[in-house]
């Protein structure tokens, strides 16, 4: 050390240079350094999840979506509706916006008697101004559920307009661009801004107003503490010059290797100066300390850095390896954190013994000054004295003290929770809450989770496989609208052909697909060229126990009810009994979703062996003939399509018309007829003059009658079921009653299809009987999206949490046991800040505040940190202790200087850390409070239980006890055997610095 | 959705020359090519069309295309398979009809909306549609070519129009649109047609070759037309949804 000072002596010029230059380089790269508020890059990039997540995010655009929400009264106000207008043609006038939904811009398909109408549901400059036309719009839109909960809060008072923003573009700038819009339009309105791109320019926004509030904060508080205990300019400017430098050089390297400041790597500043004040202070007591005893002022600066050096060195060296500790975490963002503080730390020890001796050569010779020691100072001492007293009388009593911390600790650990949600990160008044909460509450959450579907998507078996699925989604309490092509599907049939359900064909399926082809919304439904789907859904919490207990019943769905490979039958082909077969298997499933549909619609006890046995008589011949009633309006069906335009053969007369019918009648009443039966009963009733000009009409129309009575059939014995399971569903309110009926009908007409779809391991069994299993289709899904981050990240915490503590500990361990040359010291080292840990996960748990990933560091930092006291305290013990003092002598004397030293210290790291209260994110203030605490009980633990710990062992380490025995038999009143059982009388151990 | 087929038709229409206008009035000139594009008394042709999206992917399509007159159109699906037979029948005042095999129905589609793509194209309903220009935009001539009269077509006030303006290079020889840039409602081009290979068939001008590119999307419609028939005298009977229905 001697040499390391000689050394720095020597070289001055040059190092101060050094110094210079490279805070001025480094100055240069920190006004460049930025904020990367993209969470998504808090994630180590390599993941497989983090991988499938920007996969989906690209393929299908799900992360650049920016919400605009307006709350008043009623948004169905004339204002309001022109103030979402501009604001609309606002976000569609920005080349960077791709799409924007609103109620002024999004397109309405409604069913009308002989088709659909497409429109836009506010059609463009035309908003209704009058009362009743704005009523009738509020209703409109609030009873349709593409819209309700959507786009329109149920109650009419939010409004959403979403812009699409393009891939390729700074979503944060954009995300600025929409806002200047929202707030450039005139209204009462309450604006909210959700999704992605307005929380990171919310997280830049903080991050900075943070950093630029607590800095000037801790470095006043480090001022002020230095200008206490040093008065004069150079005790100030000197430490604080170091911790700013230090940080300069952090920050400024961080941005040189390209890495932008995040969540939490934005405390590194506030840590730095907090903590990074010690070694120059320490350095600086040294040296006036030693004030008086050197002439020569070189020489003074040499023997007081060379004196001070290893402490500093030691004590920074295991700050160090606690921020080491991690380069374990998952989180990419942490491990950085890790570096960085590592770095600073080291650049912080460095410089206190590099550029504050420089510094110190240029100034003119320090003079001692005896101050006179203040009020305040004798009062410590003698609150120190009156505590070795203590120790001394209570050791027992102290370690009992830190064996019920131990036990509370095992008691208390598990009911820790943990948090991984980022957004439960920010106060509940702040902006990005309120955003996320009112989506929560009126849209049912702004967190999708997202289901990728692999396979030939356009297969009918895929998408019901995948409609199916969404009825699962749909049923589970925290999950809201899910959406894929296949409710897109089954909704244009449900408006083309009256059933909400896929249909059963490849053409059918392809038939409606041909309507909703190239439009924009595909492009978040299928990608690949329709070889995969996206099945999202909005999570309704932000709870992270609950988000993630919907991931794991989410996978285990997924594993164990939706086959990968499935196979088409076509039953009018099998053989009776397997018919009865595959009819019974469709049964069970049908069933098992009329469950799932009644369980979203609130009705959560249905009797699924009452739906069983309804739809079990699906082929029985009661439900397979048709009522005179039914009949009749079937007939009906038959009239209208004769005196229709598509009439295949136009038939004017009512006479012919009644006479065709009622030859008809007998041909379906019971079963389906044949096209030939039908195609002579139109021969033989309708004269060969009407059809003369055009021979094939009346084949087309056998075809057509065939398949209209097909249908009038299929829908008749459909509802029949239908209405018998409704009718025990009473508790269904009314406004929701016929979405529910169109559910079950979409359910149940599985049952009467040409085709089934069985799940592959069936087909052994059926390859028996000598059919065909070669029409497969095979599927694979993967669940991916935010809420799969969540649950990695949460693993992750735990992992981290354990992994980071154990590295530290154990390289601490290392270290004291090198230092003290003992495995017993090391061990007892530990003692104080085990205990610190301990209790602060104790109160974690009382304060209920969760595991994250701020309050994960916890446990390292304080490691790092305060595991100093512990060297202080030690190093000053054994070397008074050595030196021939009694252990009471000693620990008086360690205690008074040492001791106080450490409090003073103690206090000051946690006032720095006490500044993070006063910042926005709210890990950071719990983990400034935290970590403020931890630094008080590790050091009261350094000067309380460390001291118990090693007079009741009589560690060899510190020295010989045994010289000592005498005294403390006659103090402990009559131990003599047991203390002579403990063999003191050793050589003593000789410990060098 | 359909109406991309009708603009389709009115560009492949391209039928007679018209005698060069020696005036350089602007509206003459959009009228000629409106003359131009609707010459043919009818037209049948085969379409082979291909979308190309921004991945480079490709999906082809096939259809054949039935016209009479400006308000008569048919447009039937080959391939692909799955969807073989769909058809659109377009009748005067947007009347629109879909037949879809697989249900063996008719299905009316009243759609007020035009700016939407037609089926997977780049094309909108309102590009079908469009072959009254001269009805819809004001048009300014912005410079003459050697080969080209280029004219800047604003729309009308009272028209329904989605676009903010279109660039049309009117061809002074064949008097047809060579390309047309359509802007978008913020003035952004939006996309770009071009129409090359144009024959004389059946003595009218005739674009075989299609090219629509969405420039903000990167994606692409090309279309070719084959066996083109004129004038065959296609009776109104084929354009029902009775006929509709047989194919």
């Amino acid at each position: 050390m001697d040499r390391l000072a000689a050394w720095i002596m020597r070289f001055r010029f040059p190092l101060l240079c050094g110094i210079v230059l490279s805070t001025i380089f480094f100055t240069y790269q920190l006004t460049k350094l930025k904020i990367d508020s993209d969470i998504l890059n808090y994630l180590p990039q390599d993941d497989p999840v983090v991988v499938l997540f920007r996969e989906v995010g690209d393929k299908f655009g799900g992360n650049s979506l920016a919400m605009v929400a307006l709350e008043t009264d009623d948004v169905f106000n004339p204002h309001t509706l022109a103030r979402i207008d501009s604001i609309t043609t606002g976000f569609q006038d920005l080349p960077e916006v791709s799409q924007v939904l609103s109620l002024t811009d999004i397109l309405d398909i409604k069913k009308i008697p002989d088709g659909i109408e497409v429109g836009k549901l506010i059609p463009r400059g035309r908003i209704p101004q009058d009362s009743q036309e704005l009523e009738k719009l509020r209703d409109y839109a609030i009873s349709k559920d593409m819209y309700r909960g959507s786009l329109v809060s149920a109650d009419g008072r939010i409004t959403l307009v979403i812009a699409r923003i393009r891939e390729g573009t700074s979503k944060t700038e954009v995300a600025g661009k929409l806002r200047g819009i929202v707030e450039s339009t005139d209204g009462n309105e309450k604006a909210y801004y959700a999704g992605i791109p307005f929380q990171m320019i919310f997280l830049t926004d903080i991050i900075t107003a943070d950093l630029t509030r607590l800095i000037p904060l801790v470095i006043l508080l480090v001022v002020l503490v230095l200008y206490l205990s040093f008065h004069g300019f150079r005790g100030v400017l000197l430490p604080l010059g170091t911790v700013l430098i230090s940080t300069i050089w952090t920050l400024g390297l961080m941005n040189w290797m390209g890495i932008e400041l995040t969540i939490v790597t934005a405390a590194i500043p506030i840590l730095l100066i907090a903590i990074g004040s010690a070694y120059g202070i320490h350095l600086l007591s040294t040296y006036f300390e030693k004030g008086g005893l050197s002439k020569d002022k070189f020489d003074h600066i040499r023997q007081s850095t060379a004196d001070i050096a290893l402490p500093i060195i030691l004590t920074g060296v295991t700050t160090l390896v606690g921020f080491l500790s991690f380069l374990f975490s998952y989180l990419t963002m942490t491990q950085n954190f890790g570096v960085f503080a590592s770095l600073g730390v080291f650049f912080a020890m460095a410089l206190s013994l590099v550029f504050i001796p420089v510094v110190l050569s240029y100034l003119p010779a320090w003079k001692p000054r005896m101050s006179a020691k203040g009020q305040q100072q004798s009062w410590v001492t003698r609150l120190m004295d009156r505590l070795a007293e203590l120790i001394l009388a209570h050791e027992k009593l102290i370690i009992s003290g830190g064996i019920l911390m131990i036990i509370a600790a095992i008691v208390t650990i598990p009911q820790l929770h943990r948090e991984v949600n980022m957004v439960e990160y920010f106060k509940h008044e702040s902006e990005i809450r309120q955003a996320e909460d009112m989506m929560e509450e009126s849209f049912g959450g702004a967190i999708p989770l997202q289901i990728l579907v692999s396979g030939d998507i356009k297969d009918p078996l895929v998408l019901k496989q995948m409609f199916n699925f969404e009825k699962y989604l749909r049923s589970l309490p925290d999950v809201n609208d899910p959406q894929s092509v296949a409710d897109l599907i089954a909704e244009l049939n449900e408006q083309m052909n009256g059933r909400r359900m896929i249909p059963d064909t490849r053409e059918g399926v392809a038939n409606l697909w041909v309507f909703i082809d190239g439009n924009k919304v595909m492009d978040q439904l299928v990608a690949d060229n329709n070889e995969r789907a996206l099945i999202q859904a909005k999570i309704g919490t932000v709870n992270s126990t609950r988000i993630i207990a919907v991931v794991d019943s989410i996978n285990r769905y997924l594993e164990t009810n939706v086959p990968r490979e499935l196979f088409r039958l076509e039953l009018a082909a099998l053989p009776e009994s397997i018919r009865t077969e595959v009819q019974r298997q469709r049964i069970a499933e049908v069933a098992a979703m009329i469950v799932l549909d009644a369980k979203h619609f609130g009705v959560d006890q249905l009797d699924s062996n009452r739906v069983l046995s309804v739809l079990k008589t699906v082929d029985s011949h009661g439900v397979q003939k048709l009522s005179s009633q039914q009949v009749d309006t079937l007939s009906q069906t038959i009239a209208v399509y004769f005196r229709s335009d598509a009439a295949d053969l136009p038939l004017d007369s009512d006479f012919i018309i009644q006479d065709v019918i009622s030859s008809l009648k007998p041909l379906f009443f019971d079963s389906m007829p044949s096209e030939t039966a039908i195609d002579s009963v139109l021969r033989q009733r309708v004269p060969a003059s009407m059809y003369a000009d055009d021979p094939e009409a009346v084949e087309y129309a056998a075809f057509a009658l065939r398949s209209i009575i097909a249908e009038g059939r299929q829908k008749t014995i459909v509802k029949g079921l239908t209405d018998k399971i409704v009718e025990n569903t009473s508790d269904i309110p009314e406004m929701e009653l016929s979405s529910f009926r169109k559910d079950v009908q979409g359910d149940i007409w599985l049952l009467v299809e040409d085709y089934a779809g069985l799940p592959f391991p069936q087909n052994l069994q059926m390859a028996a009987y000598g059919l065909p299993t070669d029409d497969r289709v095979e599927l694979t899904t993967l669940q991916t999206g935010m809420p799969m981050i969540f649950k990695n990240l949460d693993l992750s915490i735990l992992k981290s949490q354990a992994l980071s503590l154990i590295v530290a500990m154990t390289l601490v361990f290392f270290l004291l046991a090198f230092r003290f040359r003992s495995f017993t010291g090391g061990l007892i080292s530990l003692v104080p800040i085990t205990v610190t840990i301990l209790g602060n996960f104790i109160l974690m748990v009382v304060l209920n505040v969760p595991l994250d990933v701020v309050s994960v560091l916890i446990g390292s930092v304080a490691i790092g940190i305060g595991i100093d006291y512990t060297i202080h305290f030690l190093t000053r013990f054994q070397v008074e202790f050595q030196a021939g003092k009694s252990e009471q002598e000693a620990l008086r004397v360690t205690l008074e200087t040492t001791g106080k030293a450490i409090l003073i210290n103690a206090v000051t790291v946690m006032l720095g850390f006490l500044v993070l209260i006063f910042g926005n994110i709210v890990p950071m203030q719990r983990f400034g409070y935290l970590i403020a605490v931890t630094m008080v009980t590790s050091a009261f633990g350094s000067i309380t239980l460390l001291p118990a710990l090693i007079l009741i062992t009589k560690a060899r380490f510190i020295g010989e006890f045994g010289r000592v025995v005498e005294r403390l038999n006659r103090r402990m009143n009559g131990l003599p055997s047991q203390l002579g059982s403990l063999g003191l009388n050793k050589r003593r151990e000789v410990v060098k610095d | 959705m359909f109406n991309r087929l009708k603009q389709l038709l009115s560009c492949l229409i391209l039928i007679g020359s018209v005698s060069v206008a020696s005036a350089v009035d602007p509206v003459q000139i959009l009228q000629s090519v409106e003359d131009t594009l609707n010459a043919p008394e009818d037209r049948e042709a085969l379409l082979t069309m291909q979308l190309i999206d921004k991945k480079g992917e490709t999906k082809n399509r096939e259809l054949t295309l039935l016209q009479k007159g400006p308000d008569k159109r048919l447009i039937r699906f080959l391939s692909p398979a799955d969807v073989k037979g769909v058809g659109f029948l377009v009748l005067e005042d947007d009347m629109m009809y879909l037949y879809m095999p697989a249900f063996a129905k008719v299905r009316r589609i009243a759609s007020h909306v035009k700016n939407e793509n037609f089926m997977g194209t780049d094309f909108t309903y309102d590009d079908m549609a469009q072959n009254d220009y001269v009805e819809d935009y004001t048009p300014t001539l912005q410079e003459e070519t050697d080969q080209h009269y280029i004219l800047e077509l604003v729309p009308k006030p009272d028209s329904e129009i989605d676009y903010s303006k279109l660039v049309m290079w009117v061809n002074k020889e064949t008097r047809l649109p060579d390309k047309v840039e359509f802007y978008d409602r913020s003035g952004r081009l939006l996309k770009v047609m071009t129409q090359t290979d144009t024959k004389r068939i059946d003595g009218y001008l005739t674009p075989q070759h299609i090219e629509m590119e969405d420039v903000q999307d990167n994606h692409k419609t090309t279309m070719d037309l084959k066996n083109v028939v004129h004038d065959q005298n296609i009776p109104d009977k084929r354009f029902t949804q009775r006929y509709l229905k047989r194919f």
